[in-house]
């Protein structure tokens, strides 16, 4: 072989001495492999899709077997049969860091208090969360059975029929606040959700309206900030700002704009539309209190106080303080009703737990109602309206006193 | 005959421009900075407004808190990891600032030392995060959910069911008056933006961050520490975190245990724009700024230009993933392995 | 030469569960010299530059430093006495510069409280490049660095290693060659040579002729204890070879006896095939045919290897397999359809390093494991073991994760993979045997004789042109993206290494 003008590669050289020497020792014979069918390279998947859709298929027959068997509370007729020292009070909310919530646990406390049921009051916290509400509300009526009432303000709308499901399979209590489905209402059939109660957006939103209105002395330009647009509270609210803006044709509404309830986004959100529009804006309506202090804050940092003006909706007690305070701009909000849904929706749900009165029999409005709409807050009568979280006032006595208007849907 | 085979090198293009060095260098967040000058030359068709100088002052004092938020983070992430306590360490941080303050709830008149207790609590809750992940090596992911709730309860804890309104002037006016027209929160912000980026060039921490990200099997073989770095990684994020906390509270001038709510969002978004890899090891404290000013700049100008708030959300979602993409474009070459 | 002894080990045993890898090693380093250390894999000596390197601690004996017994708790300590090693396997980190990686761990003064002084550490950085010859940039970034010369910045992050103390450094270069070209490599051979007056060298390498070139002295290995030391320039390759097998298995490496004529029936035929780097390329492979693929590193042949299996794609051209045209998509296809392919950047592309041998065996084709939809274990373990067995793979047992294994080992496991599948029909081998000790060589090319002799057709992209030429029927070359020339080889007939080179080049 020519090795001559090669590439140095030295490392060839080592390889060449071990060149084959044709008289070496043969090899061991090595095994064969077994032969085996030819299968398709899916089978992985296959396998995979086929116990997926068997767990699927065990975890449906589980959570019918789950709804089928605890109907052992069953259908106890229209009337509820606990003694009143048997029952547990429950209250759902969103979460104890809004202070909205923590009056309303106030108001629940009070009402147990009022009935000796101090140790039997429970609140249950969802933090927003659908199906952490519903597992809470699913444990608790498992160990209580059918003396178990539950005042529940539930996360979003579409979890209701699920917890009136619930409700009636253990033949438990339930009063809903705030949201429930279109259409859905509590059935003149079915004692066991025994009403739904909210509080009217329209008149808060054009009450209020009205009062900034006015305020502004009947000409001028206002922005509004709305709330999660998919609320019923949010649409219900601005349905009423727009009833007063037709009856103010002096006011302009320039834009409109979500800031999600939260107090930092109203604020970001106020000062953007204040850049945009400039001096024309004299006036904010914001969808709660929340967003309308936020919407405050900005306008003091563009050096504005007092010469917008701004309402709410809530009752908050900063926004209490704000419309005491004749310098600040802030002319209106509307009493918090957190203490009575919290108080009476308990008050009526006892009720019907211990046979007191018989949900089936009565008349539509007291199944589904509004609250007895409260007048709004402006410096006139700020003076008059206590602490949001004070619980004095309450009375128990006429389960039905509280009901407003019929929901009508 | 010619001996050697024909051997192909491509050596790093010296005879290539400054500029074009510098472009290519990742020290300055290109990609973000189009997106950026393109926000900007489509407000200025839709609302000129948008470049008045009382809208970008706006725009300042909307992106400082998240700019603060960010400069931490970037550590974090550049070390591969993530911090998603954000939102309760300030919500713990603010509340606090605010019950130390004076306010009308308690009793106590601390000043401005508030604010250093705030950003011991948020370093707290990071040393917390930060040993967990480096000790008993648990996912920073799954950690930091458990710290951001640790956070919220603390804050909760603060706020035993009455919010706190400050009432210290000197501390509500820094996210008021201004010096040289921009509020004292906003030099804040600048100034904790340029600590972070002289952190990430010129310390020991900042670099070895930076090689933590690249590839902990060989920083540990050359002598790194890297369990100490990733535990400074997280202390140094709730630190910032803290001191926004603090920040957010001036703001609304009352403790709040949601002070950070959506804040998570804004931040993570404005660190992958920016060029900040969550996979660790690229981009830097500069890149995630310029992502957060985004993130400002779009919010901001979708209200100027009156975007339906319907979609906005939905818009800012889509622009952050569009943004993200054409970022790591630019990057999917360049983490191949050159033979 | 002084007999002092800079570095080396005492009677040091190193055992893991079911290997004992270390019995009663000592080997020294004198001042300013280059000692060799070569053995199979699985030898010992990844476990030895282990110690050496402060990784692992031995089980008994001593590492001995500047005559005295030291004890490393780690890689820092030995870093800090002035020990280095150059990595097989990359250690610069892509995203920070060339000089930092350089200076890593080890700024000194140049970070001074904590701070960084760049002109100052980019000064010194670069001191160390220009001394290995870099002519790298400081400031320039890693990862846009071809190996090569990654290589060399490693080089030179070892000798700025070395030189923590004022001690003369000792740098460990562990198969620093595995990756290196020709030039590269000359090159790599200066920078040792250079490096010998100032530092003490120790270089691992399973290529001997290596070793040969720039060690003062070489130790040998096998199964886990040192054998022999000779002098390079006085021993013959051919004892050397012998103490490192333990055996005559020289002969016979590439089992030319097992070379049979092939199928005339064509299997795989390319017509006119072209990608992005390969044009026009024609070719047939008979059923039972070998045929090497040779080319230089630009030459195509891998990137036509993996177009083959669907990794690449096509632009234009056809490709049948036994009379059926192929439409290259995925490799999940090609696998489909009876196509195998083994890569060169074994752990990248080939193993999991993470699963077990046992899964990384039955990745491609569970279904010869299988009975039904379900994998059977016990057929599972017996066909694992059978394979374990043919091919010599040395692993405590057969669920051991991949990534224990020594290198060679997984590239056997890897192999076995897709020779899983009785339906075989083209095997596409890239450098299959690049990394392998000579007896795991010398399996595989049996192997390949087996299955060509049963019938499987096979490309082999060769290591080197010995290996193409002798293990194959035809050797066809490859430059620039195509083919450039065509040569028969039988047993009795091989062809002229200088002609298939004067193609490839």
């Amino acid at each position: 072989m020519n090795e001559g003008n090669r590439p140095s590669s030295a490392h060839r050289k080592g390889l060449d001495t071990m060149k084959c020497n044709p008289s070496e020792p043969a090899h061991p014979a090595l095994p064969a492999h077994p032969t085996l069918r030819f299968r398709g390279g899916s089978r992985r998947r296959i396998l995979v899709g086929a116990v997926a859709a068997g767990a699927l298929v065990l975890a449906a027959l589980t959570g019918c077997a789950d709804s089928g068997s605890s109907s052992a509370g069953g259908d106890s007729g229209g009337k509820g049969t606990c003694k009143p020292e048997d029952v547990t009070l429950v209250q759902s909310g969103r979460g104890l860091e809004n202070e909205y919530y923590v009056s309303v646990d106030a108001g629940a406390k009070a009402f147990a208090a009022a009935k000796g049921l101090t140790g039997k009051y429970q609140w249950i916290a969802s933090d927003g969360d659908s199906s952490k509400q519903l597992s809470q509300i699913k444990s608790i009526l498992a160990n209580g059975g059918e003396c178990v009432v539950l005042n529940v303000d539930p996360n979003e709308a579409s979890i209701v029929p699920s917890i009136v499901k619930e409700v009636d399979n253990a033949g438990a209590w339930l009063v809903t606040q705030w949201n429930t489905p279109e259409g859905l209402l509590p059935a003149a059939d079915d004692p066991h959700w025994v009403a739904h109660m909210s509080v009217d957006g329209v008149p808060q939103g054009y009450d209020t309206a009205k009062a900034l209105f006015e305020s502004m002395g009947g000409k001028g330009s206002i922005v509004a900030l709305q709330g999660i647009l998919d609320n019923a509270p949010a649409q219900e609210r601005f349905k009423g700002l727009q009833k007063a803006l037709a009856e103010y044709p002096g006011i302009t509404l320039l834009e409109d704009q979500t800031a999600g309830w939260d107090r930092t986004k109203g604020q970001d959100v106020t000062q953007s539309l204040l850049t945009k529009y400039g001096d024309q804006i004299t006036g904010v309506w914001a969808a709660n209190d929340s967003m309308g202090l936020g919407a405050l804050a900005a306008i003091n940092g563009a050096g504005k106080t007092g010469k917008i003006k701004v309402s709410g909706i809530d009752g908050l007690k900063e926004a209490l303080d704000a419309v005491a305070d004749p310098t600040s701009g802030y002319v209106a909000t509307t009493q918090s009703t957190a203490v009575q849904q919290g108080a009476y929706g308990l008050n009526i749900g006892f009720a019907a737990a211990t046979g007191q009165i018989d949900p089936s029999a009565e008349s539509a409005d007291h199944r589904a109602f509004y609250l007895k709409p409260l007048p709004v807050i402006t410096a006139a009568n700020v003076a008059t309206v206590g602490n949001p979280a004070d619980t004095s006032t309450l009375d128990f006595t006429d389960v039905w006193a509280p009901v407003g208007q019929e929901i009508s849907q | 005959m010619s001996a050697a085979p024909s051997v192909t090198t491509r050596t790093q293009g010296v005879q290539s421009s400054r500029l074009r060095g510098v472009l290519r260098s990742e020290r300055v967040p290109v990609p973000a900075l189009a997106v950026l000058a393109l926000i900007c030359l489509v407000m200025l068709a839709v609302n000129p407004s948008f470049l008045s100088l009382g809208n970008l002052s706006t725009l300042a004092i909307q992106a400082a808190v998240p700019a603060v938020l960010a400069v931490g983070l970037t550590f974090v992430v550049l070390m591969g990891g993530i911090d998603l306590s954000l939102e309760g360490v300030m919500g713990a941080a603010g509340m606090t600032t605010a019950v130390l303050l004076l306010n009308d709830r308690t009793g106590n008149n601390l000043g401005l030392w508030a604010v250093l207790a705030a950003m011991l609590v948020g370093a707290g809750l990071g040393a917390l995060s930060g040993l967990s992940v480096a000790f008993l090596r648990v996912p920073s992911f799954i950690v930091t959910i458990g710290t951001w709730q640790i956070g919220l309860g603390i804050a909760q804890l603060l706020f035993a069911g009455k919010p706190p309104r400050i009432q210290d002037a000197t501390f509500l006016s820094f996210a008021i008056d201004r010096v040289a027209g921009l509020p004292v929160l906003v030099w804040t912000a600048i100034v904790v933006v340029l600590i972070g980026m002289w952190i990430q060039r010129y310390s020991r921490f900042g670099r070895y961050a930076m090689v933590v990200g690249g590839g902990e099997d060989i920083a540990r073989l050359s002598g790194i520490p890297v369990r100490r770095i990733r535990v400074y990684g997280f202390v140094l994020s709730g630190l910032c975190a803290g001191l926004a906390g603090a920040m957010a509270t001036a703001r609304t001038g009352v403790g709040d245990v949601g002070i950070g709510t959506g804040q998570l969002f804004i931040t993570i978004a404005g660190v992958v724009i920016g060029g900040t890899v969550l996979t660790g090891g690229r981009g830097g404290v500069l890149h995630s700024v310029v992502g957060v000013i985004v993130m400002a700049a779009l919010a901001n100008g979708m209200v100027l230009a009156g975007v339906s708030s319907f979609i906005q959300q939905a818009v800012l979602g889509a622009i952050v993933v569009v943004a993200a993409v054409v970022t790591m474009w630019r990057l999917r070459a360049r983490l191949r392995v050159v033979k | 030469m002084t007999s002092s002894v800079v570095f080396g080990v005492r009677n040091v045993s190193k055992s893991f569960p079911g290997v004992k890898a270390l019995k009663d090693v000592s080997i020294e380093i004198h001042p300013r010299e280059v000692v060799g250390l070569i053995g199979e894999n699985g030898a010992g000596k990844s476990t030895l530059l282990k110690i050496l390197s402060g990784v692992q601690r031995p089980d008994t004996g001593d590492v001995i430093l500047r005559d005295q017994p030291v004890t490393f708790n780690g890689v820092g300590d030995a870093v800090r006495e002035g020990v280095a090693m150059v990595y097989q396997e990359q250690s610069l980190l892509p995203n920070i510069t060339v000089g930092e990686n350089v200076l890593l761990g080890n700024e000194g003064g140049t970070v001074r409280g904590g701070v960084y002084r760049w002109s100052e550490l980019r000064k010194r950085a670069q001191g160390y490049l220009d001394q290995v010859g870099t002519g790298l940039d400081a400031a320039a970034t890693t990862e846009s660095l071809p190996f090569a010369q990654r290589q060399m910045v490693e080089v030179a992050k070892a000798l700025a290693t070395g030189e923590r103390t004022h001690h003369e450094p000792v740098i460990l270069l562990d198969e620093p060659t595995s990756v290196l070209e020709h030039a590269e490599i000359e090159k790599l051979y200066e920078i040792v040579r250079e490096l010998r007056e100032r530092a003490s060298i120790v270089f691992v390498s399973h290529r001997m002729n290596e070793v040969l070139a720039v060690c003062d002295r070489v130790y040998i290995m096998r199964d886990g204890e040192v054998v022999a030391v000779r002098d390079p320039k006085t021993v013959a390759e051919h004892e050397l070879y012998e103490l490192m097998v333990g055996e005559e298995r020289h002969e016979g490496f590439y089992h030319e006896e097992g070379q049979a004529e092939p199928d005339p029936r064509v299997r795989l035929e390319i017509s006119q095939l072209s990608g992005e780097h390969f044009h026009d390329i024609s070719l047939t492979v008979a059923r039972g045919e070998v045929v090497a693929l040779m080319g230089v590193q630009e030459s195509g042949r891998e990137y036509l290897g993996r177009a083959l299996f669907g990794a690449v794609p096509v632009r234009s051209g056809t490709v049948t397999l036994d009379g059926e045209r192929l439409n290259f998509r995925t490799p999940t296809q090609a696998v489909r359809d009876g196509i195998g392919y083994i890569p060169s950047e074994r752990k990248v592309d080939g193993a999991v390093l993470g699963m077990s041998v046992n899964d990384n065996l039955t990745l491609a084709h569970p279904d010869q494991v299988s009975k039904g939809p379900f994998i059977d274990p016990a057929l599972e373990r017996k066909t694992v073991r059978q394979w374990l067995d043919r091919l010599r793979v040395k692993t405590p047992s057969a669920t051991t994760l991949m990534r224990t294994l020594s290198g060679g080992n997984q590239q056997k496991v890897v192999l076995a993979k897709w020779l899983l599948d009785p339906d075989l029909r083209l095997l596409i081998l890239d450098t299959p045997t690049r990394g392998l000790d000579i007896g795991a060589k010398a399996d595989v090319y049996q192997l390949i004789r087996e299955l060509a002799g049963k019938g499987l057709s096979v490309l082999l992209i060769a290591d080197t042109l010995d290996e193409g030429i002798a293990m194959s029927h035809r050797v066809i070359t490859m430059k620039d993206g195509r083919i450039t020339g065509e040569f028969p080889s039988t047993p009795s007939n091989r062809p002229d290494k200088a002609d298939v080179l004067a193609r490839m080049v």
